[in-house]
């Protein structure tokens, strides 16, 4: 039934059908809807709708319908007993017990606030990636084509594609309506009035960009805006940067490098995205650039994959699938010095961006093996939460048998009590989850350091939306976690539990709960140990001798300085005691490669390379182990290179003496060798040092690499700087080498946190948890000891009976979590560093001392504390 | 007797008798609401019906299924013996009362 003004509230009626049973309602539903109809004639939908949900609304509190629903209970019996009574006493009895069990309560709550904390942020990060670009209004037409290089060693997926692509989709593929390409290397310094240039990062794109995302302009045409070749447009913070409260349109940039570039619109300020820019000049520049000389031309070029990227605007009436195949059958004429790689093109929707983990992609991506990865992570973690939750229940189980046992005997059925220990639960998850917001909000920000330029991708923020979210979680929690212990209490023998036949408190009765416990360690021992292994393989890396000086040596990029300008200028400073340039910074993965041979006729062999000059052996104490540095002589032909050990080797020239002068041949070049170098890591330790020559090329300089003997370093840096300003009016910058070699072992250090911190957690948690099953076996058995005291048992004698069966889960678990922690770092993680420390016993044996310190302490303290009590205590009250 | 009858309960005993077989929710409260100039929710009616059923003095049953209301049945009510008789024992009240009363309305004198 479907009136042309609008039907009736679909959600007031549902809710009113299930709360009264749809034979109870059927009449009345008839008789609002009738109403509506009628109101609908003479009022606004609107209208009708407000009156209809109050019509229910007064329907549900008037006692006609109490009295109906209650004759309709009576005579077909209840199945879901909605009363509200029965859930106010089912949330006071979990009230009371919270408060008659404090100390549990406390543990309980303790564990599971840490147990939902990597969950919480887990789920937080989740969040924000999905949200990324939720403003795109286009989001399901769009299309990003990536590229499938094939080099017949391995087929790589990359995010990019080949510039002359754009062209071919628009003669060849039908049911494109719009092509946005974009080159990712406009990261522009604009020079202001007062001569400081400003960094912005941001892209070149084409004219459809605007058509295309839902990148809202402010000011300018979306239409024109990149149109016109050196045509800039920036976003609102920008532009406030730039021009303060003028208005920019039609303003004029000075870009370093590029020339002046007019704005032609301002974006407003967004939300997240994948494509966050600051700035966007017209793609139409790019050809304009290429003929000045200012970049290197790509445009023509199908070979290089790196820099362009093509986003489709696809016809929504027109098969994707058809589209999909034309741009699949499309060949790129190939590379241009290998005609052995091949291209395929393939189409990514736009919403899997963020989640997808292509070569080479555009800005901040978040790959979904990384998310999987931290989901474990933070399952790790809540589950043991879990487990002591229902582990306590269970051994607690004596104080709520008798409950039990009379809700059963007065018709209690199963399902009600499961009901009602999943329903505590809940509420003690809920308390906790405020507890996991708070360490959320703690380690928030350094999670958010720890993630390279995480914050453009999520700021993880409690937005109503996350709060849903936790909230959701936390009783998901609730109900994983009284699961257990629910159907534990359901199946309980009401006679037994009367009857006050101990069921608890004897750890070896429930082999589970032994399982639990075992696991708990498991985990904290894991955890323990890789913190212990990482950091090794830290201070390992970081007291590494790499071969070469890095100590004192600061890196100054060349950018547009002449380098023999700046050397003398350096060399002027009394601090300086040596200058050498190079084309790029050892230990670090910017190093080239390049195709070389003994000889003419014989197979090319990959070897890394590096251009230096004349003083760079010395000036980083590089070892020579025969000949010498490049000829102080100036020469303007390449003719020599120096080799390192290894090259001698794999190039069979003998001893290191014997390769002094034998030729190698590379880029149609024949070149000479003019000395060997001793084995140093120009790579960061992950990699094994390979085949490596240093040759001679200014052209090629980068760096250069200034030896200090200085006291008072900003001063030094100062100077520095002023003679830099003589060259160029390029920005200064300044590297120590130490400085940028410690960035290699970052990712050790955030292992280490993130190991830390994790072990922290699971560590809180199974000794929480271990102390609650302690202190309540313990106390079951206080009677017990003191009968044994009086017999003449000693204090060992009864701490020990008490800790035995502990002890021997402790010992299995160590001799489970041993082997498994060193076979994972062992076989995976450390595999991935060619050059590592091996894992030691010294860290073994001092993480499993640590578990077992913790351990002792706590069960000591317990099983110390009964059996010291007087006996008169125990045994006096029965 | 099974008990007094309110204003409101006569009020709706006595518009069901007027609709005859027509009488369920919906021309119920309009009927009161015209005759009575009053407004009257779904669930006060219900509430007032509620009461009756419960004094005995109506009692329901479920329509046929028609094509209207999506197929939702009516219920409809009916008077009681035991209602007609607390009708006719109201009535008979009122009217002894009205004879002996001092006020002459203006029709019947």
């Amino acid at each position: 039934m479907n009136h042309p003004k609008g039907n009736p509230p679909k959600w007031a009626k549902r809710f009113f059908v299930w709360y009264c049973h749809e034979t109870v309602a059927e009449d009345l539903i008839g008789d609002v809807d009738e109403l509506f109809y009628i109101n609908l004639q003479t009022n606004s939908v609107f209208k009708a709708r407000w009156i209809y949900r109050l019509q229910l609304i007064r329907l549900l509190f008037s006692s006609g319908i109490r009295l109906r629903r209650h004759k309709y209970r009576e005579a077909n019996g209840s199945k879901t007993y909605h009363s509200l009574a029965l859930y106010k006493s089912y949330g006071k009895i979990s009230f009371r017990n919270l408060i008659k069990q404090r100390g549990f309560s406390l543990i309980n709550i303790t564990c599971l606030s840490v147990g939902m904390s990597v969950g919480l942020l887990a789920l937080a990060v989740w969040i924000d990636v999905a949200e990324v670009d939720d403003f795109q209004g286009n989001a399901s037409n769009i299309y990003r084509v990536t590229t499938e290089v094939d080099d017949t060693n391995e087929k790589l997926t990359y995010a990019s594609s080949s510039a002359p692509l754009a062209e071919k989709l628009k003669e060849e593929v039908t049911g494109i309506n719009e092509i946005v390409r974009m080159e990712r290397n406009f990261n522009p310094e604009i020079i202001l009035s007062d001569n400081t240039p400003i960094p912005f990062f941001g892209y070149f794109a084409d004219d459809g960009f605007f058509q295309v995302f839902s990148f809202p302009l402010v000011e300018g045409n979306p239409k024109s805006a990149l149109d016109k070749p050196f045509s800039i447009v920036v976003t609102q913070t920008a532009a406030e940067k730039l021009f303060r409260n003028n208005s920019p349109l039609g303003k004029i940039l000075e870009v370093k490098g590029f020339g002046n570039f007019e704005v032609t619109g301002v974006v407003k300020d967004y939300g997240r995205s994948h494509l966050a820019f600051e700035v966007l000049a017209s793609y139409s520049t790019l050809p304009l650039l290429e003929r000045q000389g200012k970049i290197k031309p790509s445009l023509q070029d199908w070979g290089p994959v790196t820099n362009h990227y093509t986003y489709v605007l696809v016809n929504e009436n027109k098969p994707i699938v058809d589209i999909r195949k034309a741009i699949e059958n499309i060949t790129s004429p190939g590379h241009k010095d290998n005609p052995s790689i091949t291209a395929k093109y393939g189409l990514q929707p736009f919403k899997d961006i963020t989640h997808s983990n292509l070569y080479n992609e555009i800005g901040q991506s978040w790959g979904d093996v990384l998310l999987s990865v931290f989901f474990l992570l933070a399952l790790l973690v809540l589950l043991p939460a879990c487990f002591n939750y229902a582990n306590i229940a269970i051994a607690r189980a004596l104080t709520r048998a008798k409950e039990i046992g009379l809700r059963k005997v007065v018709g209690g059925e199963s399902k009600h009590i499961v009901f009602q220990i999943v329903m505590e639960t809940i509420i003690l998850s809920t308390i906790s989850l405020s507890g996991a917001a708070l360490i959320f909000m703690a380690v928030r920000a350094g999670f958010l350091n720890m993630v390279v330029n995480g914050s453009k991708l999520f700021d993880l923020e409690i937005t109503p939306v996350t709060f849903l979210v936790f909230l959701a979680f936390g009783i998901c929690t609730g109900m994983l976690a009284g699961l257990f212990p629910a159907i534990y209490f359901s199946r309980l023998n009401p006679i037994e539990a009367l009857r006050n036949a101990s069921q608890s408190g004897h750890l070896s009765k429930i082999s589970i709960r032994k399982g639990l416990i075992v696991v708990q360690f498991i985990l904290s021992l894991f955890f323990i140990l890789s913190v212990a292994i990482v950091f090794k393989q830290y201070r390992y890396a970081f007291h590494y001798n790499m071969g070469f000086q890095k100590e004192n040596i600061l890196d100054i990029p060349l950018k547009d300085a002449n380098y023999r300008i700046l050397e003398t200028e350096l060399r002027r400073l009394h601090e300086v005691s040596g200058v050498s340039m190079s084309s790029s910074i050892p230990g670090n993965w910017a190093i080239s490669d390049t195709w070389a041979k003994p000889s003419a006729n014989a197979d090319s062999l990959e070897v890394y390379q590096m251009f230096v000059d004349q003083q760079y052996i010395n000036n980083l104490e590089l070892k020579l182990m025969a000949g010498s540095s490049f000829p102080e002589t100036t020469f303007n032909d390449e003719k020599y290179v120096i080799v390192n050990e290894t090259f001698v080797r794999t190039f069979n020239l003998g001893s290191v003496h014997d390769a002094l002068n034998r030729t190698v041949v590379t880029g149609g070049k024949e070149l000479r060798v003019a000395g060997v170098v001793k084995d140093f890591n120009y790579m960061p330790l992950r990699e094994e040092i390979h085949s490596f020559f240093f040759r001679y090329d200014p052209s090629q300089f980068r760096y250069a690499n200034v030896k200090l003997k200085s006291d008072n370093i900003p001063e030094t840096l100062n100077r520095m700087e002023r003679s830099w300003k003589k060259l160029t009016a390029q920005k200064f910058e300044a590297h120590f080498l130490d400085g940028e070699m410690e960035a290699s072992i970052i990712p050790f250090r955030n292992m280490m946190k993130i190991f830390g911190f994790l072990g922290l957690l699971t560590i809180t948690i199974s000794c929480l948890g271990l102390l609650a099953v302690v202190i309540s076996a313990v106390e079951s058995r206080t009677k017990e000891m003191g009968i044994r005291k009086i017999l003449g048992a000693s204090m060992p004698d009864l701490a020990y009976g008490l800790s035995k069966g502990f002890l021997k889960l402790i010992g299995i678990s160590i001799l489970v979590a041993t082997p498994v922690t060193y076979l994972i770092f062992d076989k995976i993680f450390l595999r991935m560093n060619y050059y590592r420390a091996n894992i030691g016993v010294t860290e073994i044996v001092m993480g499993i001392l640590l578990l077992l310190v913790m351990i002792s302490v706590i069960i000591g303290s317990q099983t110390l504390r009964v059996a010291n009590i007087n006996p008169v205590e125990t045994l006096k009250y029965e | 007797m099974k008990g007094y009858i309110g204003e409101l309960e006569e009020l709706v005993l006595l518009t069901v008798a007027v609709l005859g077989d027509d009488a369920y929710g919906v021309p119920i409260k309009e009927q009161i609401e015209q005759r009575a100039s009053r407004t009257m929710s779904l669930g006060a009616l219900h509430s007032t019906i509620g009461r009756l059923e419960e004094k005995g003095f109506l009692k329901s049953y479920l329509g046929g299924a028609t094509h209207e209301r999506g197929g939702r049945r009516k219920r409809y009510f009916q008077l009681t013996q035991g209602g007609k008789a607390a009708l006719r024992d109201i009535k008979n009240l009122r009217d002894e009362l009205w004879q002996e009363s001092k006020i002459k309305l203006g029709l019947a004198s």
